[in-house]
C-alpha cells in the first residue's frame, strides 16, 4: 500500500468515528429531552394544582 | 461550563470550519517529510487527538478535585463528560498511531513504551467509565469516581515522558512550541490549525455531553421522587 492509502485510512477512521460519535450524542440528547419532558409532565399531573409549575398559570384562561 | 453549553452552535460551526481548513493544510498545502514522506501527514490527526485526550483527562482531574471539595454534582458531570471524550480521543490516537506505525515501523502494533502506556491510559479511563456505570447512587458514584479520577491522572506524565525515560521506537515530542526549529513552518501552521480545530470540536462535544448529563440527572431525580412516593 502507498503512503497515501495509510493517510486516507487514518483520516477516515478519525473523522468517521468523530462524526458517528457526534450523531449518536445528538440522538442521546434528543431522547433524554423527550424522556425528561414526559417524566416532568407525568410528575406535574400527579401534583395538586397549587404545587404545579407556574408555566401552567401562564396558559390562557379556559373559555 | 454553562458557557460552552450555550455556545454550541458557534463552537460547532467554528470547529467545522477550522477542521476543513486544517484538512486542506494537512493534505495539500504542507510539504511531505524528508524521511517519512507522505505518511507523516497522519501526524495532523494523531497529535491533536492525544492533546484533546490530555485536556479531557485534565478536566476529569479538575472535576474530581472540585467535587470532593465542593460536593456539587456539576463537577461530577464535568468529570464524567470529559472522561467519555477522553476515552474516545485516546482510542482515536491509538488507531491513527497504529496506522502510522505500519508504513514507518513495518508493524501495526508493538509494545513500545509510549504505545503501551497510552494503551494503559485507555484501559484505566475505560475502567473509570465502567465504575460509573456500576454505581447507581449519584453521590456515592461521584465520590468513588472522583478518587479514581485523581489517581488515574498519574498515568498522563508517564505517557508523556515515556519517550525520554525509556528506549523507544516512538519519536520524541513532535511539537515543542511556537518556535520549534525541528518542524517546517508550513507543517507547524498546519498542525496548529488542526490542534485548534480539534480543541474547538472537543469544547463543542463537551458542551453537548454536559447537556445530556444534566438531563439524565434531572430524569434520575424525577424517577427517585416517583419511587419514594410509591
Amino acid at each position: 500500500m502507498s503512503d497515501w492509502t495509510y493517510v486516507a485510512l487514518a483520516f477516515t477512521v478519525v473523522w468517521g468515528a468523530l462524526a458517528v460519535y457526534a450523531l449518536v450524542l445528538a440522538r442521546r440528547v434528543t431522547q433524554a429531552r423527550i424522556v425528561a419532558e414526559k417524566l416532568r409532565a407525568a410528575h406535574q399531573a400527579e401534583l395538586p394544582p397549587q404545587d404545579r409549575d407556574s408555566a401552567v398559570c401562564d396558559a390562557p384562561p379556559a373559555p | 461550563m454553562e458557557w460552552i453549553q450555550k455556545r454550541g452552535y458557534l463552537l460547532g460551526t467554528a470547529s467545522l470550519g477550522l477542521l476543513l481548513l486544517g484538512g486542506f493544510l494537512a493534505l495539500v498545502w504542507s510539504p511531505p517529510d524528508v524521511q517519512q514522506h507522505d505518511a507523516m501527514r497522519i501526524m495532523y490527526v494523531h497529535v491533536p487527538t492525544i492533546m484533546a485526550a490530555y485536556l479531557a483527562f485534565f478536566l476529569v482531574l479538575v472535576g474530581s478535585i472540585m467535587y470532593l471539595w465542593k460536593r456539587d454534582l456539576r463537577w461530577d458531570r464535568l468529570a464524567a463528560a470529559s472522561a467519555e471524550l477522553g476515552v474516545l480521543f485516546t482510542a482515536l490516537t491509538l488507531a491513527a498511531g497504529s496506522i502510522w506505525a505500519k508504513p514507518i515501523w513495518g508493524v501495526w502494533w508493538t509494545w513500545d513504551p509510549r504505545v503501551t502506556t497510552t494503551a494503559i491510559l485507555f484501559v484505566i479511563y475505560a475502567g473509570y467509565l465502567m465504575l460509573r456505570a456500576l454505581q447507581t447512587d449519584p453521590r456515592i458514584r461521584a465520590r468513588q469516581t472522583a478518587v479514581v479520577g485523581i489517581i488515574s491522572f498519574l498515568d498522563i506524565p508517564i505517557v508523556h515522558m515515556s519517550v525520554q525515560w525509556w528506549r523507544s521506537l516512538h519519536q520524541g515530542p513532535t511539537f515543542a512550541g511556537l518556535s520549534d526549529p525541528t518542524l517546517d513552518d508550513r507543517m507547524e501552521i498546519a498542525l496548529l490549525v488542526n490542534m485548534l480545530g480539534f480543541f474547538l470540536l472537543f469544547a463543542f462535544l463537551l458542551g453537548q455531553r454536559l447537556r445530556l448529563a444534566q438531563m439524565e440527572q434531572r430524569r434520575d431525580e424525577l424517577l427517585w421522587e416517583e419511587a419514594q412516593r410509591v
